[in-house]
């Protein structure tokens, strides 16, 4: 029995870690951009390019920012709407 | 009698704006010119210098426009009667590929200089105190569209997570990749909302779901859709049109 709700207690932890997901509409990454901003030879694929790149740049300066932000002790309740 | 397009132009509704624009685009591309001429002595042919200091102008102009930013001063809003109907869907990608996140399981991540960065579920933020606005999206295109959003002032919920308000930047990253930033002030405006609903109903895909920043003092492209996670820094965290060379403030 403790088995059980020990495996059930690390199933619903492994869920609520999950990132939120993102239906399965796949972006035509080498059509161009569809929008009048774009430059001679853009590609819709450019964007996640740059994304990931600059995620890479800001990633260990939002971790020490992170890391250096106080905690609260007591944070606001949080109410549902339904 | 002129004949209204869905799509009026911007300089039939906000000469206001788009003169300020102007003005910043003139001084900027004098700047520019300017940067240019300083650099005549130099090897024109090497696009990377070239385009450091192009880039450091781009960013000097930044600062100059943060200064000329007033707290205070509000967008128009207008009646539900000016609503532009439809409402324009733009993005970089066509409105079949809009992403489609499931609500059910969104979870809005925090990180940076915040206090409590726990996860927010779509219940909670939907209970979260909201306001609602009428106000015209203007596009860098040349193009404008009255809609109404509502949600939750972007300030309160800074405050209730305990943001550093006193850093500089606030960056946001989306479902469809796209990614941007805001300066503090901005975040801090009472008419910056995180906005949850369009025209009273739950931000349909095509306009952002599950959330959106509605940014009426500045240009569309600083509205980011399908918002997943938010961090506060100091840290300039950019934005993809504005890494291409679009101007970061980009505002009134």
């Amino acid at each position: 029995m403790l088995l059980l709700v020990s495996a059930l207690c690390a199933t619903a932890g492994a869920h609520a870690a999950e990132p939120s997901r993102v239906g399965v509409k796949p972006m035509k990454m080498d059509e161009p951009m569809k929008t009048g901003m774009m430059k001679p030879g853009m590609k819709v694929g450019d964007v996640r390019k740059a994304a990931e790149k600059r995620d890479r740049e800001l990633k260990p300066m939002i971790e020490k920012e992170s890391g250096s932000a106080k905690k609260p002790k007591d944070p606001p309740e949080r109410r549902t709407y339904n | 009698m002129k004949k209204r397009t869905m799509e009026t132009s911007l300089a039939d509704h906000s000469p206001k704006l788009i003169r300020s624009i102007e003005r910043r685009l003139f001084l900027r591309q004098g700047l520019s010119l300017g940067a240019l001429v300083l650099l005549s002595g130099c090897e024109l042919t090497d696009d990377q210098r070239v385009q450091k200091i192009l880039t450091g102008m781009s960013r000097w102009n930044d600062s100059a426009q943060a200064l000329l930013f007033s707290p205070t001063k509000l967008a128009p809003e207008y009646p539900e009667s000016a609503i532009t109907k439809p409402f324009p869907f733009n993005a970089f990608y066509s409105e079949e590929e809009v992403p489609d996140v499931d609500g059910r399981d969104y979870k809005l991540e925090l990180a940076g200089l915040i206090r409590d960065n726990k996860p927010w579920r779509l219940p909670e933020l939907y209970a979260l105190p909201q306001t609602s606005q009428v106000t015209r999206h203007i596009c860098v295109e040349g193009w404008s569209a009255i809609g109404k959003w509502s949600g939750v002032r972007f300030s309160d919920f800074l405050a209730r997570v305990g943001a550093d308000t006193t850093a500089k930047y606030v960056g946001f990253k989306c479902a469809d990749q796209y990614y941007s930033s805001i300066d503090m002030p901005t975040a801090l405006h009472p008419q910056t909302l995180l906005a949850f609903r369009y025209a009273d109903q739950i931000l349909p895909p095509e306009y952002g779901f599950p959330m959106k920043l509605r940014v009426p003092t500045k240009l569309g492209f600083k509205n980011p859709k399908h918002i997943m996670s938010m961090f506060v820094t100091n840290e300039y965290p950019g934005g993809y049109w504005e890494d291409q060379g679009y101007n970061w403030f980009s505002g009134s």
